[in-house]
């Protein structure tokens, strides 16, 4: 009986909890998030406009983007370019004009050619068929510079460190001058694509 | 001897950046319509000649001119207007054995609406239509942009043509040489006028 106590003791202590002073160490689970970027597209009514034929003024116009980020301007640069259809096809449709942006609107039915493209980026456009070039007008809520990205002339801004935003780029009414012709701008759709581009920076 | 066994574990977790990205872009297509339009612009608003009272006939033709832009196929009519008293506008064209004319009224003393549809009744008593004169339509004439050339269409008293995209000149040149049997010792002196109208409405 007292080898049964005794065996009882020993598996008591080999059982027992740490109050007999185990070590103790922390086990540290270390989880890196990415940076990560969404973009995506808001439909409005400001996405369609009517021109007055007799001027050429539209009565509002605007592209409009949600952009979800964790990241801030010193992990992305965000870039707006403009592309319109020719009969050469898809072309730049942004230009600048004594440090101003603006961007060509080409009718979808009638494509205009690169020679219309030509005329109305030389800086003193008159014979541009199918073709109209309105402002682009700057957007107050982020800082923008309009230079090339990747060889194209875009429209570059700086989120500022928001995270969930929204950034229009609104199209200016007035059409630039020599651009809109009654007599050469066939009736119909003008249209241009406004497309927003998030990259990391290396 | 005492055991004591030391358990340290320490886990990362790193997951990798590369084709992570859900949309890093999005493209959006912005339109605008420009409806089918046409303007028309007058080159003179106010042509004038003279009439010899002995013969009635015009010191010189009328060559009214307008100016059409179109950005699109338009049809376009034209028309005249003679005012008559009591009644305000009426139509001024008429066709007579083939040839249309126009009717000049009296500025001051308007031709009765009796005294016009008359002439374009083709009666010849110069008696019956006081105060309105009538010439003949020498031409209507397009050049530029243009689909279908001018037509006299008879029911409704309108020249009747069609344009496409571009620039067109319309050119109507009113004959001196008067219609004999609307032109008397009846017709007062004094100014006599008419309207020619383009138009790309029927109304």
């Amino acid at each position: 009986m007292k080898s049964n106590f005794i065996i009882f003791l020993f598996l008591s202590i080999i059982s027992a909890p740490a109050c007999f002073g185990a070590a103790v160490r922390e086990s540290v689970l270390t989880v890196i998030v990415p940076c990560a970027a969404s973009v995506n597209t808001i439909t409005s009514s400001g996405n369609n406009s009517s021109i007055n034929p007799e001027t050429g003024v539209h009565n509002g116009l605007e592209a409009i983007f949600n952009v979800k980020t964790n990241g801030d301007d010193s992990t992305y640069d965000f870039v707006l370019s403009g592309s319109v259809n020719t009969t050469s096809g898809e072309t730049n449709g942004y230009f600048l004009k004594n440090g101003d942006l603006y961007l060509i609107l080409a009718n979808k039915e009638y494509l205009p050619d690169m020679a219309a493209l030509s005329d109305i980026t030389s800086g003193s456009a008159q014979n541009n068929k199918n073709m109209i070039a309105y402002p682009v007008l700057k957007n107050p809520e982020f800082d923008t510079s309009y230079q090339k990205y990747n060889g194209i002339l875009s429209c570059i801004f700086k989120s500022r460190g928001k995270q969930n935003f929204n950034i229009s780029q609104r199209i200016g009414n007035t059409p630039l001058a020599g651009t809109y012709s009654i007599s050469d701008d066939s009736s119909g759709m003008y249209e241009a694509a406004i497309t927003l581009n998030i990259y990391r920076k290396p | 001897m005492k055991k004591t066994k030391i358990l340290a574990s320490m886990l990362v977790l790193a997951a990798t950046c590369s084709g992570a990205y859900a949309d890093n872009y999005a493209r959006q297509t912005i339109q605008a319509y420009l409806p089918a339009y046409v303007n028309i612009k007058v080159e003179d608003c106010m042509l004038k000649s003279n009439i010899n009272a002995e013969t009635g006939n015009l010191t010189e033709a009328f060559n009214s001119v307008f100016k059409i832009s179109s950005n699109d196929n338009i049809d376009l009519y034209l028309r005249a207007e003679t005012m008559a008293e009591n009644v305000g506008a009426v139509n001024g064209f008429y066709k007579k054995n083939g040839t249309v004319y126009i009717i000049l009224g009296h500025t001051g003393v308007r031709p009765t609406a009796t005294a016009i549809e008359n002439i374009r009744q083709g009666n010849t008593d110069p008696e019956q239509n006081q105060n309105a004169i009538a010439y003949p339509v020498s031409s209507v004439k397009l050049t530029g942009n243009f689909t279908k050339e001018p037509v006299f269409v008879d029911d409704k008293a309108r020249y009747e043509f069609s344009v496409k995209q571009g620039e067109t000149t319309a050119t109507t040149t009113i004959s001196a040489n008067v219609d004999k049997t609307t032109y008397s010792y009846n017709d007062k002196s004094g100014n006599y006028e008419a309207y020619i109208i383009l138009t790309d409405t029927t109304t």
